[in-house]
């Protein structure tokens, strides 16, 4: 599975991208939205996006919006990690199409569940893709 | 005849020759015309200084008119911008019969004031006493303040430019820094198993390195040179050597473009003399290497002879003969200016920014000499330069003695125990992989009170002190050092490791008691070079106990916490760490200074993102600082903020000195 990451700030995006490794996924780490949203775009893009939320050029619940309006990405399985954590925040996250908030600094175990998660869906779309056109 | 006033002075003869009288009134009437029409203001004053007579240049200059000048003193122009001594000296002057000159600030009737230049004769009688005095007066304000505009604009620019020149010095400065990482991890690189390819692409990375290099110091030289502040040293040095090791170096690059170098040195050449041998060595180096550069066939050869003058002193005349592209004779001088070379296109392919004879011939000029150029196209150059050289007070016909000698060589040591104090975290992880694969057991010091500590609990072999450190530097931390030795008797060999590339650097490292010295970018080559010089001479076994690790007691997150938040992937947290090293302070600075510009705003995002960065570390206390801060933005509330700045600063530094010491105790 490969997973993208996005996040400014290259401590968080190194030791994330090193245990997203370690946990044995094929990660692709970028530090903007903008740069999130090219790979997103192109050849063979990434099934889970492990987005921050505050970056620079496009932040990740915008990108996220992003995300949903696009045919071809619509069923990217979306991971936003956060320092913000009010109910409001939260709640916008979702809102935007959010499939997880991870809260900063980010619990290995919670974030190893929802990858977890998100493999079992990206496994499973081929036959809902399946059961969907019969 | 009339005086002044009108008033009868005295006949000056008796009607002879009516036709001379006329002449002589209508000439005292057309002078006293003359007199009110002046531009100078004039005054005439009794013997007394009782103003007697003003003429209307006079009430333009001071606002008196005639009526309220004539019967008062002159004192009423006093400005009291003169010490009661200066109207003395004049009063003095012209009482005793002499002419005063001079330039004095006086008031005018509506209080302001301007600068006049005076001129005072006394008048005297039949009798040569003395009755009136002549006052002629020239306003010179105008002129004065512009004098004054002047030597403020000059005073401003001269300081414009010396920011400038520390401006550009400390840029040069602090890249060098960041040049000391490329260069020496370049270096490591080409000790690991590379395939040729990736060897051929990191050469180029490390050869474009050390030209940048070149340049910088170049820029720093000029803004130097610019600002007047190049120094230079005076000490006995022997020309001999200071030629061979300035020539080592580019022996391996003439060998590489096949040329041969070659160095004659006549017999009248003396053995030592007292000069700086740091300038002579950079003007051969760079005129040799210039000459490396614009030669693609032949050789070079450098000769130096001396002629001793009859005050002593030795005058030398060096040159470097190549066979390459030569000059034009056109351009012979122009050479030596900055930003020229023969043909801007060389520039690109050469490399550099042609900087370097100037430079040269800035260098001989000061230490009193001069440089010519001989030269033809294609027919090869002789660069020329002189410079005198004072005698070796002590004596100049003692032969080589041992004491200069260098490098008293022995078989390379390892195992050496070597405590290394740098802040800088990329320069600390060069030198402790450096050393270490020679199988030298480092440890490692974040600043000078720590290295204090660490030389106060266990013995080292080698320090390597870095000078500029937050905290106590390490001169500070040497002389410490020192005071600890006293009572054991011990002597650590102390190298200062500097990016200063400051002339004075050296002395004063020496005089804080180090023993050698080294510049940063380190090279690793001339790091373990000096180690092997500076390594002790006997033959104990270095590895002893008590040469372990430090015991952590400072509060901060344990390594097992620590090394959790990495998946217990220790690589991957030493490189964490390592960037949390560099990217700590820039965050921290991201947010001091989003507090200086009253920037809310700006300080929310940057305290968020700080928050974020110690969070990956599970530090309690940084990310709970980092999180007010975060709020006092959203709040706008500044003060609150700039007053939290330090609490947060400390906690940032207590982390990275707590990440760095675990990284170092648990991972070497």
């Amino acid at each position: 599975m490969r997973v993208l990451l996005a996040d400014d700030e290259p401590i968080s995006r190194r030791l994330l991208e090193g245990l997203l490794r370690h946990w044995g996924y094929e990660t692709v780490a970028v530090g903007d939205g903008l740069e999130a949203w090219q790979l997103l775009t192109g050849n063979e893009p990434p099934q889970v996006a492990v987005l921050d939320w505050l970056m620079p050029g496009l932040d990740g619940v915008t990108l996220c919006r992003s995300i949903r309006e696009h045919d071809r990405l619509r069923s990217t399985y979306v991971i936003l990690v956060t320092g913000k954590r009010s109910a409001a925040d939260v709640a916008e996250a979702y809102a935007a199409g959010v499939d997880a908030v991870v809260e900063k600094p980010v619990a290995h175990e919670a974030l190893e569940e929802r990858l977890r998660h998100a493999a079992r869906l990206v496994r499973a779309r081929p036959e809902l893709e399946e059961l969907g056109t019969r | 005849m009339r005086n002044v006033n009108g008033a009868p002075l005295r006949m000056v003869s008796t009607v002879r020759d009516v036709t001379t009288m006329r002449e002589a009134e209508a000439l005292v009437r057309l002078q006293g015309e003359a007199l009110a029409a002046a531009a100078n203001a004039i005054v005439i004053t009794d013997s007394s200084g009782v103003i007697r007579w003003v003429n209307p240049a006079f009430t333009r200059l001071t606002g008196y008119s005639e009526a309220e000048a004539i019967g008062a003193r002159t004192n009423i122009l006093k400005s009291g911008e003169h010490p009661a001594t200066f109207y003395r000296g004049m009063w003095e002057t012209v009482t005793s019969g002499k002419v005063w000159r001079g330039t004095l600030t006086n008031r005018r009737k509506d209080g302001s004031t301007y600068v006049e230049d005076m001129t005072v004769t006394p008048v005297r009688d039949d009798g040569h006493e003395i009755t009136h005095f002549i006052a002629i007066k020239q306003d010179v304000t105008d002129q004065r303040r512009a004098e004054q505009a002047m030597q403020q604009a000059k005073e401003a620019a001269e300081a414009a430019s010396r920011a400038k020149s520390d401006f550009v010095a400390n840029v040069s400065h602090e890249l060098r820094t960041p040049m000391n990482a490329i260069i020496g991890m370049s270096d490591l690189l080409l000790d690991t198993e590379i395939t040729t390819e990736q060897r051929e692409y990191i050469e180029v990375v490390s050869h474009s390195a050390e030209a940048l290099l070149t340049l910088i110091d170049e820029i720093l030289d000029i803004s130097r040179i610019e600002a007047g502040t190049i120094t230079f040293t005076s000490e006995v040095f022997r020309p001999r050597e200071v030629l061979e090791k300035a020539l080592a170096p580019l022996i391996g690059q003439a060998r590489a473009k096949g040329l041969e170098l070659t160095c004659a040195m006549a017999p009248e050449v003396p053995e030592r003399v007292v000069g700086d041998p740091g300038r002579l060595r950079q003007v051969v180096i760079n005129l040799v290497a210039n000459a490396i550069k614009f030669t693609d066939h032949g050789g070079i050869a450098v000769s130096v002879d001396c002629e001793t003058g009859d005050d002593a002193r030795h005058f030398c005349h060096f040159s470097v003969v190549d066979t390459g592209i030569g000059i034009p004779r056109d351009k012979h001088d122009s050479i030596f200016e900055a930003f020229s070379q023969i043909d801007s296109s060389l520039t690109r392919s050469q490399g550099g920014a042609g900087l370097g004879l100037a430079i040269v011939r800035d260098l001989v000029e000061r230490m009193g000499g001069g440089i010519w150029v001989e030269s033809e196209p294609s027919r090869g150059s002789t660069f020329h330069f002189t410079a005198p050289f004072d005698p070796d007070p002590s004596d100049p016909s003692e032969p080589a003695s041992e004491t200069v000698e260098p490098a008293r060589r022995r078989m390379s040591r390892r195992g050496l125990r070597i405590l290394v104090a740098e802040d800088e975290p990329v320069n600390r992880r060069l030198v402790q992989r450096i050393l270490e694969r020679q199988g030298h057991q480092v440890t490692l010091a974040c600043n000078g009170g720590e290295a204090v500590d660490l030389h106060r609990r266990q013995p080292f072999d080698l320090i390597l002190m870095d000078v500029q450190m937050p905290g106590m530097s390490g001169l500070e931390a040497t002389a410490a050092i020192r005071d600890q030795e006293q009572a054991s008797h011990v002597h650590t060999p102390i190298v200062a490791l500097t990016a200063h590339a400051m002339k004075g650097d050296r002395e004063r490292c020496l005089q804080a008691g180090m023993n050698s010295y080294l510049s940063k970018p380190l090279r690793r080559h001339k790091l373990l070079e000096l180690i092997e010089r500076l390594g002790p001479a006997d033959d104990a076994d270095p590895r002893e106990e008590g040469a372990g690790r430090i015991d952590s007691s400072s509060a901060g997150p344990s390594w097992d916490e620590v090394l959790d938040r990495s998946g217990g992937d220790a690589e991957l947290l030493r490189e964490i760490v390592g960037l949390f090293c560099k990217q700590g302070p820039e965050l921290l600075g991201a947010v001091r200074q989003a507090i200086g510009r009253a920037d809310a705003v700006g300080l929310t995002r940057a305290a968020h993102k700080l928050k974020g960065a110690v969070g990956n570390f599970g530090a309690n206390a940084a990310t709970a600082s980092a999180q007010r801060l975060e709020l006092l933005g959203e709040a706008g509330d500044l003060e609150s903020a700039q007053r939290d700045l330090r609490g947060l600063e400390s906690e940032i530094g207590g982390l990275q000195r707590a990440l760095e010491r675990l990284v170092a105790e648990n991972l070497g």
